[in-house]
C-alpha cells in the first residue's frame, strides 16, 4: 500500500533494476498493470485495467487549445468591433474572452462541438450525482455581468436574470442588486431569485468584498449536487476549522452563515488563494431534494426538469471598456 | 493482474478536504493539465498546433499508404525541403491552442511536477538530420522556419542529428547552457539509433528537487554517486543558470539538415500537476 516513504510500484521492478519497488520521496502510487473502478470486478475490461468510461460523464476543457468550431458564439459589439476570444499565454492553458469597448457589449460562448449551433450535452437529474468545477477571474468583478456553467440555448441575451432560461454555475450580475457588485450561484429556472446560493450580505450570504477577491485574481467554485448527501453520511469534525468542508464553527468568514455543508444537497464551495475551500450559503431551499422521495416529479421552478443545458461563458460589460473573462478550466461530471 | 475498486477511487484529497472529495471516477480532470497528441489526426484547424515550412518542406501524418504498416497507429511526418538545406529547408511545429500565434500555457513552477516526453524515429536513410525539441517559453521557430539551438533561457531544448558526430551526437540545453550530452562514454549514442523508435522522457520532482532525463528504459546518469542511481543525472548544480523555473512553457519540435530527410513523431507530452489550490 501507499508509504509515506516513496512511491510504490506495484509488481514490476523499476527503471533502474537494483532499486526494486521503492523511489524515495514521492507519496504517488503506481500501477504498472493498471487499475480500473468497474463495479463488477468480474467485467472483462478490469482485467486489462482500464478506468469505467460509462460510469461518468465527463466534459472538460483545460482550454490549451480553442477551437472556434466547437462553440456556437453571439456578440453584440457597438463598439468599435473588436472583441476577441482565444487562448493567451498563461499558466493552465486560459481562454480570454473579451467584448467590445461599448456599454452593454457582449461575447456569449456555448459548447456546439461541431454541430451547426449549440446542443444541450446535460439534463440535469435528481437522482445522479453531478459536479460542476471552475477557476477563472475576471479584469473587473464590480462592472461585468458574466456566466461559467450551464445554461439552455441563447443567442439573444441582456442580463443574466433576463434570460429566462435555466442557469447552473457561476453569474455575477450587479445589476441586479443596483450599484453593490453581487455573485451568485444559480441552480434553479426563471427570472425571479432561482437562486440556492448567494453571496451578498443584503441576502445573508458570503459577498466576497475588496480584501477576498481583486480584480484578476483567479478564483475556483465548485457545485455540487448529491441526492443521497444528506442521507445517513456523517463527515468527521473538521482539523483545521477554517477551510474544512464541514465546518459549523463560529470562526467561520465573515458573512457565511450556513450550517454543516456536507449535509446539503446542493452545496457550492468557493475558494480563493487565502481561503480555502469554504461552503457558501444557501438562501433558498440548498438542503431541499427537488423531488418527493419515493416519486419521480420534481418541482420545475427550483429544478430544470428536462432542459437540455450546455457549457456556457459569457461576459457583457457594464461600462464603455472592454471587459474580460478568462477561464482556466471548466469541467462537468455527472454520473450516469 | 489489474488492480479493480468496485465503488470507485479517485486522486482527489478526500471529501473533508476537497468538495469533490467522493468523485469515484478516477481521475480528477483539474488536477492535471496536459498536452497529449497522439496524431491519430492532425487538423490544424483544431489540433492547436501551428506548422512553418520552408521551401517547400512538409509536416503531415503517414502511412500515406496503406500498405505502410510501419507508420501505423498515427505518425506525424517532418520531411525537410528536397531543394533547400538548413532552415531554409526546416520544418517545425508549434504549440498556438488556436489562436494562430504562439502560445506558452504550461507552468514550470518548481513547486509541482513538471514533465513532458516524445517518442520518434529516425528512418534508416537519415544522414543529416537535425531533431530540435523544445519547452520553452519562445518558439524555437524564426518566423516560419527552424534555426537549431537558439539562445533563449526559459527554456528546456533537445537537439540530435545522427550525421553530427561519430556515431552521433545529442544535446540538452537549458537556460543558457548545454547542460548534457547524451551517450558519448559507452560509445553509444542511444538518441541517435536509425531504423528505431526512441522516447526521451523529462521529469521534474519538486520533493526531491530534482530532474531525471530517461531514454527509452535507460537514465541517463551522471558518473558514480548512488543517486545517479536512484534518480538519475541532477542538473540541479546551477539552479539560476540552468533551470527555467517560474515561466510557462510552450512545445516545439524543430527539423533542419540536408535535403529530404524526414523524422515520424509518435507521440508528444507536456504538462504539470496544478497545486492544489487551483484543482
Amino acid at each position: 500500500m501507499a508509504s509515506n516513504e516513496g512511491n510504490v510500484i506495484f509488481g514490476r521492478v523499476s527503471a533502474v533494476g537494483e532499486v526494486n519497488n521503492k523511489i524515495k520521496g514521492n507519496a504517488g502510487v503506481s500501477f504498472p498493470n493498471g487499475i480500473s473502478n468497474f463495479v463488477k470486478k468480474d467485467h472483462p475490461l478490469s482485467k486489462i485495467g482500464i478506468l469505467d468510461k460509462s460510469k461518468y460523464i465527463v466534459w472538460h476543457d483545460d482550454f490549451n487549445n480553442y477551437v472556434t468550431s466547437h462553440w456556437e458564439k453571439t456578440v453584440v459589439e457597438a463598439g468599435s468591433g473588436d472583441h476577441s476570444v482565444g487562448v493567451i499565454n498563461g499558466a493552465g492553458g486560459l481562454l480570454e474572452i473579451a467584448t467590445d469597448n461599448a456599454n452593454n457589449d457582449r461575447v456569449l460562448l456555448q459548447y456546439k462541438g461541431n454541430a451547426s449551433q449549440a446542443v444541450g450535452s446535460f439534463i440535469m437529474d435528481p437522482k445522479k450525482k453531478t459536479y460542476m468545477a471552475m477557476r477563472f477571474k475576471c479584469d473587473n468583478w464590480q462592472t461585468c455581468a458574466l456566466h461559467v456553467g450551464l445554461m439552455r440555448r441563447k443567442t439573444d441575451f441582456n442580463g443574466l436574470l433576463s434570460q429566462g432560461g435555466t442557469i447552473q454555475g457561476l453569474g455575477i450580475d450587479p445589476l441586479f442588486t443596483g450599484s453593490e457588485a453581487a455573485m451568485f450561484a444559480f441552480m434553479g429556472t426563471g427570472s425571479g431569485l432561482p437562486l440556492n446560493c448567494v453571496f451578498n450580505t443584503a441576502l445573508s450570504g458570503f459577498i466576497p468584498t475588496a480584501g477576498d477577491i481583486t480584480n484578476d485574481e483567479f478564483i475556483e467554485m465548485i457545485f455540487v449536487y448529491d441526492p443521497n448527501r444528506n442521507v445517513g453520511r456523517s463527515i468527521p469534525s473538521p482539523k483545521n476549522i477554517d477551510t474544512f468542508l464541514g465546518n459549523v464553527s463560529a470562526a467561520l468568514p465573515a458573512g457565511q452563515i450556513n450550517t454543516n455543508q456536507t449535509y446539503l444537497h446542493k452545496p457550492v464551495y468557493f475558494k480563493d488563494s487565502a481561503r480555502g475551500w469554504t461552503g457558501c450559503s444557501a438562501s433558498v431551499g440548498g438542503s431541499d431534494l427537488p423531488f418527493t422521495p419515493g416519486t419521480d416529479t420534481v418541482n420545475p421552478a427550483t429544478w430544470p426538469d428536462g432542459v437540455n443545458l450546455m457549457p456556457t461563458m459569457m461576459i457583457r460589460n457594464s461600462t464603455a471598456a472592454i471587459s474580460k473573462l478568462t477561464v482556466d478550466y471548466l469541467t462537468i461530471v455527472q454520473e450516469r | 493482474m489489474s488492480t479493480n475498486y468496485e465503488k470507485g477511487f479517485n486522486n482527489l484529497p478526500d471529501l473533508k478536504n476537497h468538495p469533490a472529495g467522493d468523485y469515484m471516477g478516477g481521475d480528477w480532470p483539474t488536477k492535471f493539465n496536459i498536452i497529449f497528441d497522439d496524431f491519430t489526426s492532425f487538423d490544424t484547424a483544431s489540433n492547436g498546433w501551428r506548422v512553418g515550412t520552408q521551401g517547400g518542406s512538409t509536416v503531415a501524418l503517414v502511412p500515406t499508404s496503406q500498405f505502410d504498416s510501419r507508420t501505423a497507429n498515427g505518425v506525424l511526418r517532418l520531411t525537410t525541403s528536397s531543394s533547400a538545406t538548413s532552415s531554409a529547408g526546416s520544418c517545425l511545429v508549434n504549440w498556438a491552442g488556436g489562436s494562430g500565434a504562439n502560445r506558452a500555457t504550461m507552468p514550470f513552477t518548481g513547486t509541482e511536477p513538471f514533465f513532458w516526453q516524445i517518442r520518434y524515429k529516425y528512418p534508416s536513410t537519415a544522414t543529416d538530420c537535425l531533431l530540435g525539441f523544445s519547452v520553452g517559453n519562445e518558439s524555437l521557430a524564426t518566423g516560419s522556419s527552424y534555426g537549431g539551438f537558439q539562445f533563449m533561457p526559459p527554456s528546456m531544448q533537445f537537439q540530435c542529428n545522427p550525421n553530427n558526430g561519430s556515431p552521433g551526437a545529442s544535446f540538452l540545453h537549458m537556460k543558457n547552457a548545454i547542460v548534457g550530452a547524451f551517450g558519448h562514454l559507452d560509445g553509444k549514442e542511444e538518441l541517435c539509433t536509425l531504423d528505431r523508435y526512441n522516447v526521451l522522457t523529462f521529469y521534474y520532482d519538486p520533493k526531491r528537487k530534482f530532474m531525471v532525463y530517461q531514454v527509452n528504459d535507460k537514465r541517463f546518469d551522471a558518473a558514480g554517486t548512488e543517486r545517479t542511481h536512484l534518480d538519475g543525472q541532477d542538473f540541479m548544480l546551477d539552479t539560476a543558470g540552468t533551470i527555467p523555473f517560474g515561466d510557462n512553457m510552450m512545445l516545439s519540435i524543430g527539423l533542419l539538415g540536408a535535403t529530404s530527410q524526414f523524422i515520424d513523431i509518435d507521440y508528444v507530452m507536456c504538462g504539470y500537476a496544478r497545486p492544489e489550490e487551483q484543482f
